[in-house]
């Protein structure tokens, strides 16, 4: 008896330990996109944008303040193909030339994370385009957005 | 290329190693009789989990003979049954499974008819999966939550295990015996798109290697010197 209730808990306790039933790998899939400017000499240089705010979202109901950063964060949309967003570089600022419109197109693949996480959907950025009133271009520095949140994906070039 | 897939490069070692513990005595024993005494045992190590889990059960035989003098040759085949059902992913997958392999013993016997050993093993295992359809739910605070299917699928899955244990007779023909095993995913593209919670005979679907052990109880009949 004292020998099969030993066997019921070791092979218990190495089961649980193959069963993951928590998701402990991150869902959280954002592009990152940074600031540049040209300089005088019309080189592009990392920058850091202070008091902006980026708009996005469903009916644009979700900003980022941007108080002093030379990056910022935000998710494309699992149900579109492309998205807009609006970067405001002066929130004291309120005339339509302080305001950019930046479209980003791109395709979705739905991606197995684990049994206990499900799906999450990664992208492909194909095409950026802005309005130009303050910003110069947009680059696409690595066009995969995954759930891997070290890599920058666009670059935003300000006008000197 | 084809050693790229760091699965198959461990499979490959892991045969390398087996075959160096597989060596073949020069001397050959005429009186030597193979396929004289057969074991056929049941993993009880799956039983109490199965029972008492609600996510996953499987459920393993074994039936094994003498081949060479400190060779034996197996075949492991079993079933079983897993779900997933959490907020995100909600799917059923059933398999059943079939390895062969062989067991190199270690140590001569001490006596004619002594059959405690350990061992040394390879094995391939194959797997028909029947996943069934699966729902998926994506949750986004800001562009709204998705929801999808994912059809229902066969899969084959194969893997290669490098094993080692041992055996000893509790009582005349009647054994117990330990295995470890390592396991690699030959084929782990198969389940790219969705694996199975559970694979009976394997382990968890989502991992490409995995590590398990099984807990046999054997009864044997026949020959046991192995003599013609």
């Amino acid at each position: 008896m004292r020998f099969l209730i030993a066997l019921f808990c070791i092979t218990s306790v190495f089961y649980s330990c193959q069963q993951e039933s928590v998701c402990l790998t991150p869902q959280v899939v954002v592009t990152n996109a940074s600031f540049a400017k040209r300089d005088t000499a019309n080189t592009i240089r990392d920058s850091v944008l202070k008091g902006g705010r980026v708009f996005f979202g469903e009916a644009t109901i979700y900003y980022n303040d941007i108080i002093s950063n030379s990056a910022f964060s935000f998710p494309l949309s699992p149900n579109k193909d492309s998205i807009r967003l609006y970067v405001q570089t002066d929130t004291t600022n309120i005339l339509p030339s302080a305001l950019d419109t930046i479209s980003i197109s791109y395709t979705r693949t739905l991606a197995f994370i684990s049994v206990a996480c499900g799906y999450q959907t990664f992208y492909e950025i194909k095409k950026v385009s802005t309005t130009g009133n303050q910003i110069d271009s947009v680059a696409i520095s690595n066009p995969g957005v995954t759930n891997n949140l070290s890599i920058k994906h666009l670059r935003l070039v300000f006008k000197k | 290329m084809f050693l790229k897939n760091s699965n198959i490069r461990i499979a490959v070692l892991a045969c390398l190693f087996v075959g160096a513990a597989f060596k073949v005595d020069a001397q050959k024993d005429t009186t030597y009789k193979p396929f004289s005494y057969v074991r056929v045992g049941l993993d009880l190590a799956r039983i109490p989990v199965s029972l008492a889990n609600k996510t996953f059960n499987a459920y393993e035989l074994q039936i094994e003979s003498n081949f060479r003098k400190d060779i034996w040759m197996l075949s492991e085949f079993g079933f079983g049954n897993s779900i997933a059902s959490n907020q995100y992913v909600k799917y059923k997958s059933s398999n059943v499974f079939l390895r062969y392999g062989i067991d190199k013993t270690f140590f001569d016997k001490e006596f004619p008819g002594d059959l405690d050993n350990s061992f040394v093993g390879l094995r391939y295992g194959l797997s028909y999966v029947n996943r069934s359809e699966a729902a998926y739910a994506i949750f986004d605070p800001i562009w709204g939550n998705s929801t999808g299917l994912i059809k229902q699928k066969n899969v084959m899955a194969h893997w290669l295990e490098l094993i080692a244990g041992f055996k000893v007779e509790l009582r005349k023909n009647l054994f117990m015996g330990w295995t470890v095993r390592g396991k690699a995913l030959v084929n782990p593209k198969a389940f790219e798109l969705l694996p199975p919670p559970y694979l009976a005979g394997y382990g968890r679907g989502d991992k490409n290697t995995a590590f398990g052990y099984s807990f046999y109880l054997l009864y044997g009949f026949g020959n046991r010197f192995m003599k013609k």
